[in-house]
């Protein structure tokens, strides 16, 4: 009654490949498409886009924006290791966030007033104490 | 704001004087925060619920904080791997060992990585069930389907103690008729929603369900295209007997015990029964230090010897089965050389 | 009203400090009410079961409410099924009508709860019939529609496809989990990845990845320029009244009644709802050209959809026994720990438990109302915090977040940063976060259910076939992309007439 290429049948062995190839493959077709549909007006702009690079590189900050990608990678890390020294206890991310959050803020803030940084050492401090404390000691959940 | 700044200093006061907890008491091998990670990542399934349950009693008996995270297999085996210090320990079920058997990824053997720790308790409630119009009244009648060359789809979840039973029933087939495995066949698939499901598009003749999830499903009239009925229970017959009498819902011991071996038989060699208990117990690792495990299992006993935990998981379904680690390693090894020949004889 | 009659004192100080609990949990990004109750489940033992329910319901209605503060305020879903509200409720805020935004949001939400706990209270056996009509190839197809509405959330039709079905792509990554049904084999993973890559990335931190990181990084790019979140002072934008809800009782209704069938469908995930009542809410829409640029009906429709979800999710549970949603499934586990049973016979065996249940579930949603309306005016606040003080508690909160999502994976909060930083760049070439997200939220279910519908049923005609249901659903489908196309076409000659 089913039209033979209708009929299909997935080996289960085989089956985690059956939906992903399919995906890939119109994927694929997708990124083709654009390709093809945007390449002509791409050579054309070619001119505009370089000029448009140039004004973007120019408002770039590359100080803040490398700084920050550093900053996550090296709280990522520390508070891993640091989680073998205080299995369970959540210290290690109590003392990375502090550490964290004063490094990034100072990082951001534009003017360096007293009262800026006092803030910021408040907050660096309290902010992942209250965190810490709701999380691990109410709520018992476990943290790096 | 000076008043708010106040009340800030307060809290953070109380904070540290709470996070200092009690002094580390010397004799104690572990003391302060103990992680029970779980092979399931689900906070709904029975492995969470038994492993509530105890981390609940440990944490009463040995003042400790007892936490369960479920956070899957794969994780559960690097957090334990990661552990040697005792400050994580692992809570699974047969599962465990049943996943390197089949060859599964993230699984690695479980008596050569790691140590066995003490048995905890038995989910009893594994239960093939049908359609309560169909006719395969019992797992007789569907052995008997097979011998006639009907097909018979069993629903089951892949790569675990769901794919023994599947193995049981195909191998008790193969020795009684042999050539006739073959119209047992089986339709793979997850949650216990989509197992009824396929019970209810007729997709499947039997599914793997439980005595937890089905058993309301059996009381239905049977014109509704929701009934079902029981048709085997893999646990061992002791093993029920020791529920409650109330048994599930509206469905006392006795009747439940009907569905057991050797009531219900699935036959292992033509001489014995197949039954199989769905066991939970820890998982250590390999070098934590013999005293912890020394005091785990004695904390466990004690809280067994009370006789308070056994209630509270009878209430819930669960047979407690308290073994200390030596015993409990030969136990489930014994069980593991079981399921390898099934899963060797029907693959 | 005599239903609330019954509540003893203890019963209204749980629901009240579960609502609190919920609504704080559902606020911070990566966690959801499902961790809320997880987190609650063990505080439950000692309790008698109504009073379980009372704790379980508030986390619940509070856990779903809560994740529409951070969508409006910092436009981070605190919980998947508040994408949608950021659309139009960050847009909002920037206008300085914060404060009218999360009013709006909360009015919606009581009435999307109220709604789904009538429909709960009245038709749930009915209902439940009708959810197991659904297989997996009418589910397999409602998850086809929800794709479709990719289509019309993008900005571009292209970018937007490409987008989704790389969402689609990156949720396949890792093992096709055996708890689906799958093989537990790895796919999509070179070899040296495996033991990383195993269980592929999960939701919540791609999720807040996107949304948060990306944001915050491109920001830093800029330099983080001094001025605060909003431009305009609290105050400043329209005030809140009642009357903005008038002409649009079609909207709310309609939106709540999408929530709660999601949610009565077992196995189709709850952020579904709030995506499915957005589009509905734009194709059908006077003006679909000012949703996402800060319409309050934007707002009504996704957070009407989301909590009527709450409702809905309960049908299955209270009539099958089998959760509705993921936040329902953990409430299987305090039943069963109570000894109670859940099923088809239930509500009959277990009348008062069922009331309970009612009650609750009511008297949960009025006191989020209440707790939140009142509480907005501080909350507010947050988008005059500066940024230098904002954006590295975002960070940390979200990484703590991502560690929780799966009770404490660190691969998670890696997963977090590289999907911040995949958004930065990805937003560089066209990607579009939205239609990205929802490709990779459906993604799962749409691969198991449309692998086991051809094992079962070993042909392809069975898509159409099947039921009188799976035909209406292609009709949806066919006008759904049709409209997309359509005003993509529309767009276009507008733009190359201009």
């Amino acid at each position: 009654m089913v039209p033979e290429f209708l009929r299909v049948t997935i080996d289960f062995d085989q089956s985690h490949l059956f939906f992903p190839r399919i995906v890939t493959w119109i994927l694929v077709g997708l990124a083709l498409i654009g390709v093809v549909s945007r390449s002509r007006a791409f050579v054309r702009n070619w001119a505009g886009m370089c000029r448009d690079c140039a004004d973007a590189a120019r408002g770039f900050d590359t100080r803040r924006f490398g700084a920050t990608l550093v900053l996550l990678v090296v709280y990522a890390v520390a508070m891993d290791r640091l989680s073998d020294v205080w299995p369970n206890t959540g210290l290690s991310f109590l003392f990375c966030s502090m550490a964290f959050m004063a490094a990034m803020s100072l990082l951001y803030v534009h003017d360096f007033r007293r009262k800026t940084l006092i803030v910021i050492g408040l907050s660096s401090i309290l902010s992942p104490l209250v965190v810490w404390y709701a999380l691990a000691k109410l709520f018992f959940l476990t943290l790096p | 704001m000076k008043r708010r700044l106040l009340g800030m200093c307060l809290l953070v006061s109380a904070a540290v004087g709470l996070a200092a907890g009690p002094a580390v008491a010397a004799d104690k091998p572990i003391s302060g925060n103990l992680r029970i990670v779980i092979g399931s990542s689900a906070t709904s399934g029975d492995t969470y619920q038994n492993a509530a349950i105890i981390a609940d009693e440990l944490s009463k008996k040995l003042d400790i904080n007892a936490k369960v995270d479920a956070v899957g297999v794969s994780a559960a085996f690097q957090a334990l791997s990661r552990a040697k210090d005792g400050s994580t320990v692992m809570f699974f079920h047969d599962q465990s060992y049943l996943g390197h058997l089949l060859g599964l990824k993230g699984y690695d053997d479980l008596f050569a990585t790691y140590k066995v720790g003490p048995t905890i308790s038995i989910n009893p409630g594994d239960a093939f069930v049908g359609v309560k119009d169909s006719k395969y009244k019992t797992i007789e009648d569907v052995i008997e389907g097979a011998n006639k060359g009907e097909r018979i789809r069993v629903a089951i979840q892949p790569g675990g103690v769901s794919e023994v039973y599947y193995g049981a029933l195909k191998n008790a087939v193969k020795v009684r008729y042999p050539g006739k495995e073959a119209n047992i066949v089986s339709v793979k698939t997850g949650s216990q929603g989509d197992k009824n499901q396929l019970l209810f598009d007729r997709q499947a003749e039997v599914i793997h369900g439980s005595v937890q999830a089905n058993e309301q499903y059996t009381r239905l009239p049977g014109d509704d295209q929701k009934a079902m009925r029981f048709l085997w229970l893999p646990a061992r017959k002791a093993t029920i007997a020791q529920a409650n009498p109330e048994g599930m819902g509206g469905t006392s011991r006795e009747e439940l015990l009907k569905f057991t071996s050797p009531n219900a038989s699935v036959t292992l060699d033509g001489k014995r029964d197949f039954t199989f208990d769905k066991e939970f117990f820890f998982i250590y690792n390999k070098d934590m230090d013999p005293k912890i495990v020394a005091y785990l299992d004695k904390a466990l006993s004690e809280i067994f010897a009370e006789g308070k935990v056994q209630v509270t998981m009878k209430k819930a379904f669960f047979i407690p089965n308290f073994q200390p680690s030596k015993e409990a390693e030969g136990y489930l090894k014994k069980k593991a050389a079981q399921s390898q020949k099934l899963i060797e004889a029907t693959h | 009203m005599d239903f609330l009659a019954a509540i003893t004192p203890l019963e209204l100080m749980l629901v009240v400090s579960g609502v609190m609990i919920g609504i704080v949990f559902g606020a911070i990004p990566g966690m959801t009410a499902t961790m809320a109750v997880a987190v609650c489940l063990p505080m439950t033992y000692g309790l008698s079961l109504n009073n379980s329910l009372a704790l379980l319901l508030g986390l619940y209605v509070g856990g779903i409410s809560g994740g529409l503060v951070p969508a409006i305020l910092i436009n981070i879903p605190g919980t998947p099924s508040s994408i949608t509200t950021t659309f139009d409720g960050y847009p909002m805020a920037q206008k300085g009508e914060a404060e009218r935004a999360l009013k709006i949001g909360i009015v919606s939400s009581l009435i999307g709860g109220l709604f789904s706990a009538v429909v709960l209270f009245l038709f749930a056996p009915a209902l439940a019939d009708l959810a197991i009509k659904f297989s997996y190839v009418e589910k397999f197809l409602i998850i086809l529609f929800a794709l479709t509405i990719i289509a019309s959330l993008s900005k571009n039709l292209l970018n937007g496809a490409i987008s989704g079905v790389l969402g689609i792509w990156l949720s396949l990554v890792g093992t096709y989990d055996l708890n689906t049904g799958g093989n537990g084999d790895i796919r999509l993973v070179p070899g040296f990845l495996e033991d990383i890559l195993i269980n592929g990335f999960s939701l919540l931190p791609v999720l807040i990845g996107l949304f948060g990181l990306t944001v915050i990084l491109e920001e830093a790019a800029k330099g983080v320029p001094p001025e605060p979140l909003s431009h305009f002072k609290l105050g400043d934008g329209k005030p809140f009244r009642f009357s903005v809800f008038r002409g649009h009782f079609g909207t709310l209704f309609r939106s709540s009644a999408i929530g709660t069938f999601i949610g009565l469908l077992p196995g189709i995930g709850g952020s579904a709802a709030s995506v499915l009542a957005y589009a509905q809410q734009k194709n059908l829409s006077k003006h679909p050209e000012r949703l996402g640029t800060g319409e309050p009906e934007g707002v009504m429709a996704s957070e009407s959809s989301n909590n009527g979800l709450t409702g809905g999710a309960l049908i299955p549970l209270v009539s099958l026994g089998i959760p509705g949603d993921s936040t329902t499934a953990v409430m299987i586990g305090a039943f069963t720990l109570q000894g109670l049973q859940l099923g088809p016979l239930f509500i009959g065996e277990h009348l008062d438990s069922w009331h309970e249940i009612m009650t609750n579930l009511v008297l949960a949603n009025i006191v989020m109302f209440l707790v939140m309306f009142f509480a907005i005016r501080h909350i507010v606040k947050v988008i005059q915090v500066p940024k230098h003080l904002l954006y590295p508690l975002i960070v940390v909160m979200c990484a703590v977040g991502s560690y929780s999502a799966n009770s404490g994976i660190m691969f998670d909060v890696w997963t977090f940063l590289l999907f911040g930083v995949f958004g930065y760049f990805g937003h560089k070439v066209g990607l579009e976060s939205a239609p990205f997200i929802i490709g990779f939220i459906l993604g799962k279910d749409a691969e198991v259910y449309f692998v086991k519908s051809i094992e079962s049923y070993g042909n392809l005609a069975i898509f159409f076939t099947k039921s009188p249901i799976a035909m209406g659903l292609w009709v949806l489908i066919a006008l759904s992309l049709g409209y997309a196309f359509y005003q993509a076409w529309r767009n276009h000659r507008r733009e190359c007439g201009a």
